[in-house]
């Protein structure tokens, strides 16, 4: 049976919050992780598969008509965990485990039931993506195929080779989303090799461009709607601006949250920021 | 009769793309007369994606990972180290249904320098778990490549050249894979010299050895090893047979002879009597055709002066 939530903004809303709680208490008992870049993604995550923007199936992971998500910026794999974890694809007892011998290691592999590629390693996610959909369209399939990317990420180059064959192969059935946090590793895009300007990049490589607020459920969830409806032949770039660390007024665009370990005094604080 | 070995490979390909419709082609902008029937009679599963390896390699995984039986071609450095991540890990890891066809082995682009020498290509891929490797030698493996490839998917990477050669006269009279992977080429009653190689020098190896028997009164048998991995136990277990095994190619020391010193290892061999020869470790900023550069690396005279110590 595909999984069909009618979108309930509210909802969505609480179940981002649930998240993130999720995430911290897993980073928490891991000792370290890629907290920032999760918690900027949460929204885009929970509109994709609790919000209906996906076409999935919790009880049938590998069911053939299935849209495929892609987290080209593995770094943030906890984040897809916990989501994964929430609808099912496999027991959350497995997130107290992260990086503990379990089944979820800090970047996702297909053996984790809901994942569909190996990711890590930055500037692969958007060419596998196209390959996926070339194949839907070849095979008149109408599956859409997802990819996340982070901003930084687009500093590779391979992102713009896959960049140009999807425009050129007008697979309009690809969305790919760029969690426009503005933040690498070490500070901000724009001081250290800047991006801007992002969004005519992208224009002028031949996407639908959309851009919006990262944690705006509503706006993430017409905006889905809006991608499948498209009668462009182009792919959509959704370009997200969000805030890395969001939800937790300490760690919000800050770059050492990047990655790293919470402390209990930081996990009580921030638990109590996430429930209030 | 000399067959082109693109030829050879690329007719075998279109005739398997009619049959099955899972094949899809991707092509760096890497072109072969017989890729035009390809083209032309199935354009929606031929692509030339230009020259971006990088996103070859990634459609190509996603095209796999969709049910597509992807064959991705280009130049041996281009599709080999330009993109060594993306076999890795958006292919390999995975055990994807991607055929990485290479050609430009050793010094297939003699005269075009350092950056299209085929000398490191098979060494890079050979680090890569789930990988299988295989270089051609003439039409008959070349052809019998493709069929394989396809009855058993998997990563493959697959070395073809762009010469005319002849067949070459298997002694074996088959070409084994699931079991050999190798082909004995000339097989001596008398078995003291076991000399290894891989790809198409194994056609200047049958006349070197047959000048050497007359000038050396040595007895020699030649072994195509056209699976360089994983090599088969069988291949190395031959060794203990001979009196003297050389392992030669047109390539650095990392390709097909370490290799042989790995398995030799896994199976507990002491691999004393083996000499290797190969292209030393450098740059070569040398220009001219392929035989006349291999010629400056007096390959015969280095078996020569092996099989002197030994007579």
């Amino acid at each position: 049976m595909i999984y069909s939530p009618v979108p309930d903004h509210l909802c969505l809303e609480q179940k981002a919050k649930q998240l993130r709680v999720d995430v911290l208490d897993a980073i928490f008992k891991a000792g370290k992780g890629h907290i920032g870049g999760a918690f900027s993604i949460i929204e885009v995550l929970v509109t994709l598969y609790h919000g209906g923007g996906l076409r999935i199936d919790p009880d049938n992971p590998r069911w053939l008509e299935r849209d495929r998500f892609i987290l080209s910026k593995g770094h943030a794999g906890i984040a897809l965990y916990a989501t994964l974890a929430d609808l099912g694809f496999f027991p959350k007892e497995e997130l107290a485990k992260l990086n503990q011998g379990g089944l979820l290691g800090e970047h996702p592999d297909p053996q984790i039931p809901g994942v569909e590629v190996i990711s890590g390693a930055l500037g692969h996610g958007l060419s596998i993506a196209a390959g996926m959909a070339l194949a839907a369209k070849m095979d008149l399939n109408s599956r859409a195929v997802y990819v996340l990317m982070g901003d930084g990420e687009c500093y590779e180059g391979s992102v713009w080779e896959g960049a140009m064959f999807a425009a050129h192969h007008e697979l309009k059935n690809l969305c790919c989303i760029v969690d426009r946090n503005g933040l690498i590793t070490h500070g901000s895009t724009e001081s250290f090799n800047r991006l801007e300007p992002f969004a005519e990049k992208w224009k002028a490589f031949g996407w639908n461009v959309i851009e919006t607020d990262a944690h705006d459920v509503e706006k993430l969830t017409a905006i889905w709607e809006k991608f499948r409806a498209a009668t462009s032949m182009s792919p959509t770039v959704v370009i997200a601006h969000s805030v890395k660390g969001k939800g937790i007024s300490f760690m919000e665009n800050n770059p050492k949250w990047h990655h790293g370990g919470v402390n209990q005094s930081e996990y009580e604080l921030a638990i109590k920021e996430l429930r209030s | 009769m000399k067959v082109d070995m693109r030829d050879a490979f690329f007719d075998q390909l279109v005739k398997a793309a009619y049959r099955d419709e899972r094949i899809v082609f991707l092509t760096a902008d890497h072109g072969a007369s017989a890729l035009k029937k390809f083209e032309e009679e199935m354009p929606d599963r031929y692509f030339n994606l230009g020259i971006a390896e990088q996103n070859m390699m990634g459609v190509a995984a996603g095209l796999a990972a969709s049910g597509k039986i992807v064959f991705a071609y280009g130049i041996a450095p281009f599709v080999s180290l330009r993109v060594l991540e993306q076999l890795t890990i958006d292919i390999a890891a995975m055990r994807l249904p991607v055929n990485v066809v290479s050609v430009g082995a050793g010094f297939t682009y003699s005269t075009d320098g350092p950056t299209h020498h085929g000398l490191q290509d098979m060494s890079a891929v050979l680090t890569i778990p789930n990988m299988t490797v295989v270089n051609s030698s003439d039409p008959e493996n070349t052809r019998h490549f493709v069929d394989r490839v396809i009855e058993a998917p998997g990563p493959y990477y697959i070395r073809i050249e762009k010469e005319k050669v002849e067949s070459l006269p298997r002694a074996d009279t088959k070409i084994n894979w699931k079991e050999d992977g190798f082909s004995i080429i000339k097989d001596s009653q008398k078995r003291s010299i076991l000399v290894l190689s891989t790809g198409i020098l194994i056609h200047q190896l049958m006349e070197w050895v047959e000048e050497l028997e007359v000038e050396l009164g040595l007895k020699f048998t030649l072994v195509d090893s056209f699976r360089v991995k994983p090599l088969p136990d069988k291949l190395i277990k031959m060794f203990q047979e001979f009196n003297q095994v050389i392992v030669i190619e047109e390539g650095y020391v990392s390709g097909l002879a370490a290799q042989v010193l790995i398995k030799a290892a896994e199976l507990n061999m002491q691999p004393a009597s083996v000499e290797l020869i190969n292209l030393p470790e450098r740059f070569y900023f040398e220009y001219d055709e392929r035989p006349a550069l291999l010629s400056r690396l007096k390959l015969k005279e280095r078996i020569t002066r092996i099989c002197l110590g030994k007579r």
